[in-house]
C-alpha cells in the first residue's frame, strides 16, 4: 500500500490525474498545498474512482479559505498525513 | 519508525519548506525519529546565512535551526546543488578563494551519496519539492 502525495491541482495539469492512474486498488492519496482546490472541482474524476482513499489537507484548505467545501471525512490534519505516512510501505510525491 | 525528509523548494518562493517543516513537528510530536531533512535543488536557499526576512515574517533558517537544537535532526544540504547556486561554507570559500561563506551549521554540506544512505536507513523519506 502505497501513499501518493500531490501537490499539484487537477485544474492546473496533469499531475494529479497521472497520481489516480498510478493508484493501486489499496493505495491512497493526500492533496496537499496547491492540490486542495481540487475540492472546488467536484467533476475531478478522483471523487468518483476513489472518494474514500483521497484526502484533503485541512491546514492547506483553511490557508485558502476553503476549509467548509471539503466533506469532513475527506479532510486529514498533518497528525493525519503523519499516520497515512507511517501505515503505508512508501511514499510517492508527485509534484 | 525513523523519517529523514527531502525539501527541494526554496523559501519564500515555494510552499514545500513550510509543509516540510510542518510535517516535521508532526512526526516529532508522535514520537518518530526524524533523522535527517536533506535540502537539494532550490531547497539549498533554506541553508542561506544571509536570507533576510521581512521583520513580521518566519525565519525558516531559524525554525530549522531550531529544529536541530530541539531534536538533532540533522541538516543536510547537497553540495552540488548548493555550489552551482552560490551556496558556500568557509571551507569551501577558502578552497574556492572567496571572500565569504553563507552557509554555517549547524547546516552541513554533503554528497548525494548521504541521500542514498537516508533512503536506505530510513523507514520512510517523504519529498517535498516545489
Amino acid at each position: 500500500m502505497l501513499l501518493h502525495i500531490v501537490n499539484r491541482a487537477p485544474q492546473f495539469g496533469e499531475t494529479a490525474s497521472q497520481a489516480l492512474r498510478a493508484m493501486g486498488p489499496e493505495d491512497q492519496l493526500v492533496l496537499i498545498e496547491d492540490a486542495v482546490v481540487a475540492v472546488l472541482d467536484q467533476a475531478w474524476q478522483g471523487w468518483a474512482l476513489a472518494p474514500e482513499r483521497i484526502f484533503v489537507m485541512e491546514e492547506d484548505l483553511q490557508a485558502r479559505g476553503i476549509l467548509a467545501l471539503a466533506a469532513p471525512q475527506q479532510r486529514v490534519d498533518v497528525n493525519t498525513f503523519v499516520k497515512l505516512s507511517a501505515k503505508c510501505q512508501r511514499t510517492i510525491s508527485w509534484h | 519508525m525513523r523519517y529523514a525528509l527531502l525539501v527541494m523548494g526554496a523559501p519564500y518562493v515555494s510552499q514545500a519548506p513550510y509543509s516540510a517543516l510542518r510535517f516535521a513537528h508532526a512526526v516529532i510530536g508522535q514520537g518518530y525519529d526524524l533523522e535527517s531533512v536533506f535540502f537539494y535543488h532550490e531547497g539549498v536557499h533554506n541553508a542561506s546565512s544571509l536570507v533576510t526576512p521581512a521583520q513580521d515574517a518566519m525565519c525558516l533558517r531559524s525554525a530549522w535551526k531550531a529544529l536541530h537544537q530541539q531534536y538533532g535532526v540533522n541538516l543536510d544540504v547537497c553540495i552540488a546543488a548548493a555550489l552551482q547556486r552560490g551556496l558556500v561554507d568557509s571551507a569551501e570559500a577558502k578552497r574556492h578563494r572567496y571572500s565569504a561563506y553563507n552557509v554555517e551549521p549547524p547546516f552541513e554540506l554533503t554528497g548525494l551519496g548521504q541521500l542514498i544512505a537516508l533512503q536506505q536507513r530510513c523507514d520512510r523519506l517523504i519529498t517535498f519539492a516545489p
